[in-house]
């Protein structure tokens, strides 16, 4: 199993909201069609709202998503998981995919950082 | 004292209609919208003669209908206290056979929708005012609807950085139903049905008046210290095995 990295736009409005999370919805059907494990990269800023409502909106429903899609496959093994990592970090691919290689790990978010230690986590 | 105003979307039936049952009891003024003509007669039948409440066909997905909706507003009000988005749609399949306008469609409705009219009635929203944002249960995830799943976790994020945003002028928050006693659950095979209620620890379904009246409880001052938050109404279930 490959693993498909999907780091998300920044849109700022609904237009470009609607947008981006179509390009999402697309990315992840055709990743998890192609047995792909998927890693959705997000800023952890965007989790609270932090950043912009419409930020907040666009992550969070990527997070649905990955939810919605790992309750639909965990059956069938399909595997994603969101890392959530400030928009300061230079994380790469690659520590992305190791943060949630866990065997059995689905449906996660991962919150990598300290800026929300003690804050509610979605 | 003037009574406060709320505008409930979705409002011609549903849950839509038990949140402004509640609300009319507690003496709100209420405009009903919804893309159903039949909001019309919703209205007159809750507000009969008194005048105190409106009905409006309006689809919020279409940018004209938004703006002469908010024209309607101020030029009807001297300000809004309470904005309920209610409204909402599923379109279920499976991820394989979820197309991309069907996904979207249900974004449309249920997230783009509320960004947009709650943006665009900025500027009628008075001081000590509450949005409550109508998400679900199932924003946690379920079977078949990463669409519905995508828009109502996306409603909660929205929820809470309008919250950080708005504040202190207007608080926002969410309400989060489990399952519900309505047309769909109705539809639902008896066995299936009784299997989702008997995961509940509150041992039954919900009914619509439990959901209004948190809604209510959120629009309202009693929670005037609570902004940024969702309230799972479900009996317990999200906490279930």
């Amino acid at each position: 199993m490959s693993t498909h990295v999907l780091r998300g736009s920044d849109p700022s409005d609904a237009d470009e909201l609607g947008a981006a999370l179509e390009v999402a919805f697309r990315a992840i059907k055709n990743a998890i069609a192609n047995d792909d494990a998927v890693v959705v990269v997000v800023p952890s800023e965007d989790l609270l709202g932090h950043r912009s409502p419409v930020g907040a909106a666009y992550v969070n429903a990527l997070i649905g998503m990955t939810r919605a899609v790992a309750f639909e496959g965990a059956r069938v093994g399909w595997k994603i998981n969101t890392v959530a990592v400030p928009s300061t970090s230079e994380l790469t691919d690659r520590q992305a995919i190791d943060a949630v290689a866990a065997d059995g790990l689905t449906g996660q978010v991962l919150t990598l950082g300290t800026a929300l230690v003690g804050r509610l986590i979605p | 004292m003037t009574a406060r105003v709320a505008l409930i979307t979705g409002g011609a039936r549903g849950l839509g209609l038990s949140i402004a049952q509640v609300l009319a009891e507690r003496g709100y003024k209420l405009l009903l919208v919804d893309r159903d003509e039949a909001v019309y007669a919703t209205a007159t039948g809750l507000g009969g003669d008194s005048g105190g409440v409106t009905g409006c066909v309006a689809d919020l997905t279409v940018s004209d209908d938004v703006e002469r909706l908010v024209e309607f507003v101020r030029g009807s009000f001297d300000g809004l206290d309470v904005l309920v988005n209610n409204a909402g749609i599923t379109r279920d399949a499976r991820l394989g056979k979820m197309e991309p306008e069907v996904f979207s469609s249900v974004i449309d409705v249920n997230l783009l929708a509320p960004l947009r009219l709650t943006f665009a009635l900025d500027s009628s929203f008075r001081d000590g005012s509450s949005i409550v944002n109508m998400t679900s249960r199932a924003a946690l995830g379920n079977f078949g609807q990463t669409n519905y799943v995508a828009s109502k976790s996306g409603l909660i994020g929205f929820t809470r950085g309008l919250a950080l945003q708005w504040s202190p002028r207007t608080r926002v928050n969410a309400v989060a139903p489990g399952l519900v006693d309505s047309a769909m659950s109705r539809a639902m095979p008896e066995d299936v049905l009784g299997g989702l209620v008997a995961k509940i620890p509150a041992g039954r379904i919900g009914e619509p008046e439990d959901v209004a009246r948190a809604v209510a409880f959120l629009a309202g001052d009693e929670s005037s210290y609570i902004t940024g938050q969702v309230l799972t109404v479900c009996g317990g279930r999200s906490i279930s095995a």
